[in-house]
Parts: structure tokens; sequence; C-alpha cells
């Protein structure tokens, strides 16, 4: 059996694979993939990933994409502790959450971040290799994107939407929590998983707003997922270079 | 016996309704005028958080939200002919169509058929009605987004929409070339999320979709229209029924 897994820092969607292949005990090969330096847009990687994202998993030659499918496929294709509730409407439950970490948190997440983290990065580098660099992006979306984030062409009312919507979704996890243990019921499972990659940043994000007195049961939750082991695993492959500058 | 909340037969609140008719699956149901959902608001919001429907309460109570998420659901429980694939790549490839539908399809085809079909036939009560709807929505981005709509959408939001319909024609058109159907070999929910989309594009896209442009994607498109669990649940659908529903992914 071989499995190898292609990522990024142990966040956002790169994240929840490594948290579910080492919550399922399933050893894996970990190949570094440097967002910050567009190797997600080489041929070879392109070819594995047409959309030019992490994660990939290569599980016996077939490639597997998108992290919230991929969560389900690893943990029905290997042996380990089940991450999914036994109950369909469990299971219910955990992929409506799952999808509004996709659609709803995540992106209002990722523009935070790429707009307080990895702008202030880019703009520490030579210009002119940046510009070759932003010609070079693939599609006319992404080159959009990386346009934006490199030159710092973000919006107010866009950053300010986003931060809205942060703390809309910090308050119904919340809210959630203070009536389950887990998003989905009494099952840790990959809604958990899946939403705490992107929801372990929002009292870094927001910390007036989201913090331990305004929202104790998202705090709590987030730190007791951090806590267990294969959390810890995911989390040591962390390469710190998406550190804040000083 | 089971209920469901929706509104007419086309897009997400179609994919539950011949889900339901495939399995022949009794229900009672109610439908619900856009944007607002008296008066069953505090119902739905009690198991649909942000609004969406379709919303799904089974026979012991238990309520749903998500039109996917309703379709496993209903696989899972009323498990005579099965409409997920039975292995897991088959059923990750499943669930890939539902992500490519709730993300980038499904949002974009409800912007072009709304401007295309609603909003030049919104007569002068329709249009106060909806405005007034829309100003009483509760969730701030919703509430934007449905002003937006009545407003008129900008070309760049039209053009991206239409990009991505592109894209996710482009796909399904060279995944049809591989396989009969879009999870593999056999009839799945995967074609169930995505045909509803797709449904409308040869009216609303000419130019794109249709025999001689994507010769696999039609036939598949009538292939499935003419499934009797399908002419069942979408009868009566009209052009004009399409609204908006949540908005296109903003990042990311």
């Amino acid at each position: 059996m071989s499995v190898d897994l292609y990522h990024f820092e142990p966040n956002a969607n790169g994240g929840k694979p490594l948290i579910t292949l080492n919550e399922k005990g399933v050893p894996f090969t970990s190949h570094w993939v440097d967002l910050l330096n567009w190797h997600q847009h080489r041929p070879d990687y392109l070819a594995l990933n047409p959309k030019g994202q992490v994660p990939t998993l290569i599980h016996d030659g077939v490639v597997i994409t998108e992290s919230t499918p991929m969560g389900e496929y690893i943990d029905e294709a290997f042996d380990g502790p089940a991450l999914r509730p036994a109950d369909p409407a469990g299971r219910a439950r955990m992929r409506a959450w799952s999808r509004y970490a996709d659609e709803f948190l995540g992106p209002s997440l990722s523009m935070i971040g790429w707009s307080r983290f990895i702008g202030p990065k880019m703009r520490t580098r030579d210009p002119h290799e940046l510009a070759k660099a932003l010609e070079a992006i693939p599609t006319a979306e992404r080159r959009k994107a990386w346009d934006i984030t490199i030159y710092d062409r973000f919006t107010e009312a866009d950053l300010a939407e986003s931060e809205r919507r942060l703390v809309v979704a910090a308050a119904r996890l919340d809210e959630q929590l203070s009536r389950t243990r887990w998003l989905a019921g009494d099952c840790y499972s990959l809604a958990d998983i899946n939403t705490f990659n992107m929801a372990a940043a929002l009292p870094i994000f927001m910390p007036a707003a989201i913090n331990a007195s305004t929202m104790p049961h998202l705090v709590n939750w987030v730190n007791a997922i951090a806590d267990r082991p294969a959390v810890r695993s995911a989390l040591a492959y962390s390469r710190n270079s998406l550190r804040r500058l000083d | 016996m089971p209920l469901l909340y929706y509104r007419a037969p086309v897009g997400h609140s179609a994919k539950t309704l011949i889900t339901l008719a495939e399995k022949g699956i009794s229900f009672q149901s109610r439908l619900i005028e856009p944007p607002a959902l008296e008066p069953h608001a505090a119902t739905i919001r009690s198991i649909s958080p942000s609004g969406s429907l379709p919303v799904f309460v089974d026979d012991d109570g238990t309520g749903l939200a998500e039109s996917s998420a309703i379709g496993e659901y209903l696989d899972e429980t009323r498990p005579t002919f099965r409409l997920m694939p039975e292995d897991p790549i088959g059923r990750w490839r499943a669930r890939v169509w539902f992500k490519v539908v709730n993300e980038d399809l499904a949002p974009a085809v409800a912007i072009l058929a709304w401007s295309a079909w609603r909003v030049p036939t919104l007569g002068s009560d329709e249009r106060e009605y909806l405005t007034a709807a829309a100003e009483a929505i509760p969730a701030l981005d919703r509430r934007r987004y449905w002003q937006e709509g009545l407003a008129g959408f900008t070309p760049s939001r039209l053009e991206a929409a239409q990009a991505k319909v592109r894209g996710v024609i482009n796909l399904v058109e060279k995944q049809l070339t591989q396989s009969a159907y879009l999870a593999g070999s056999r009839y799945s929910l995967a074609d169930i999320d995505v045909w509803p989309f797709m449904e409308p594009l040869p009216r609303l896209l000419p130019d794109i979709v249709g025999e001689t442009f994507t010769p696999h994607l039609t036939a598949w498109t009538e292939r499935i229209a003419a499934r009797p669990a399908v002419i069942a649940a979408t009868r009566g659908a009209r052009d004009s029924d399409w609204v908006l529903g949540p908005e296109p992914i903003r990042w990311g």
C-alpha cells in the first residue's frame, strides 16, 4: 500500500488530510508544496491537480483531490477509528457543517489571511521576480487573486465584510458547541477536523471579538482539538512559513 | 409522513424532489415563495440557520438542510435503489460533483437564469414585493445579494458567472466521454445534483451548449430528462421560477 500526500502548512484545506490520516493511523509519505513559491502551478503538480490546489492524496496510484470529499474517502478506505457519526442524520449534520466551513467561513478567513500574512511576505521580495512569477500563473482567476494579494488591492469594504462574516461564523459555531460537545453531535467527526483547520485562526485574527470570554465554547473546542495527539502530529509538519512578520 | 419545505422544482429543490421520486418516497410538501420563508420561517431557520431550502423533516422529527446532504441521507435511510456508487472512489467522485455544483455551478446558473428570465419579466408590483421581502432577510450578506440581483448584476458579475458555467460544461462533457454517468457507469446522486443546472443551459447559453458543441452533455441531459421520476418531480417547472440561491464564493 502506498499513500502520498502533497500539502503545505497544516492549516485550512491542506491541514485536513494531515489530521485525518493521523487520526486513522495511516502511514504516508509527505510532499511539501511551496505555495509561496508557486510550486502548485508547476506542470508536474498540475498534472496531479489541475486546479493547482493543495492537498492531493495518491492512494495506490489513484489521485484524490478536494479536501472535504478526500476526508470521507480516507475514512472509508482505511481502517482505524471512525471519523463519521454512525447514524445517517449525524452524517448529514457533519456534511452540512463541512459545507458551511468551505463556503462561508473559509473564503472570508482566507481573504484576511492572504491580506495580512501572504501579501506582506510577498512584498519583501524582488518586484521584478514577483511580476514574472505572476505572469506565469496558469489561470486568470488565480492570477487575479495573487495580483490583489501582492499589490494589496483588497478594498476596505471587502475586508470589513470578511471580518464581519468571521464573527458571524464564530457565533454560530459557539452556539452549536454550547449545545453539543462536537459539531455534528456527541461524536468527534470530519466536521470538527474540517472546521478546526479554519476556526483555530479565529481568535488570532479577531481577538477582540472572538476570545475565551466572548465565545467560550468555541475556544474550548479549538483547544480540545489542538490537544489531540493526532492533531499535534499534524501541526508538527509546520515550517512556520506564514508566521507574521515583525 | 416526511415533510419537505421547498422552492419551485428547479435548482436545489429539484435535486431533492428527484431523489424522493426516484426512491418512491411518499412525503408532504410546502412550497415556499422566495425570498421569504413565511409562514414557516421559524421552523425552517431552526433547521437551516441561513434559511436555504430545501429543508427535509423525517418521520421521527429529524430535520435536515443542504440538498446534497439530504440526498446522501435519503440514500442511507432508504437503501432500495441505491443512488450512491458502491465503492469509495465512486463515492468520492460523486462528492466532488456535489462540491462543483454547490460552489461553482449553482450560484453561477442562478445569476444567469435570474438575469435572463426573471428580471426582464418583473412587474412593478412584484418588484416592490421582492424589494420589501429582500429588505427583511435577516442575514446581511443574503440581503445585500438579493438587493444586488434586484438592481441588476454588473457585467463583470455576469461574465464571471458565465466563465464558471463554461468551466463546468467542459468538465461534464469530458467526464461523459469517459463514462455513461458522472460518477461512473451507473446513474447516481452526482447526476441528480448536476442535472437541474445543466437542463436550462441549451436555452440560456445556446451558443455553447447543444448537440453540436456538447454532444455528450446534451445526450446525457435528455436521457435523464426522460426518466419517469425526473418528469414527475419537475412537472410544472418554468424558466421564470429561477431565483437567486447562495451567492458565489467570494475569495480563494
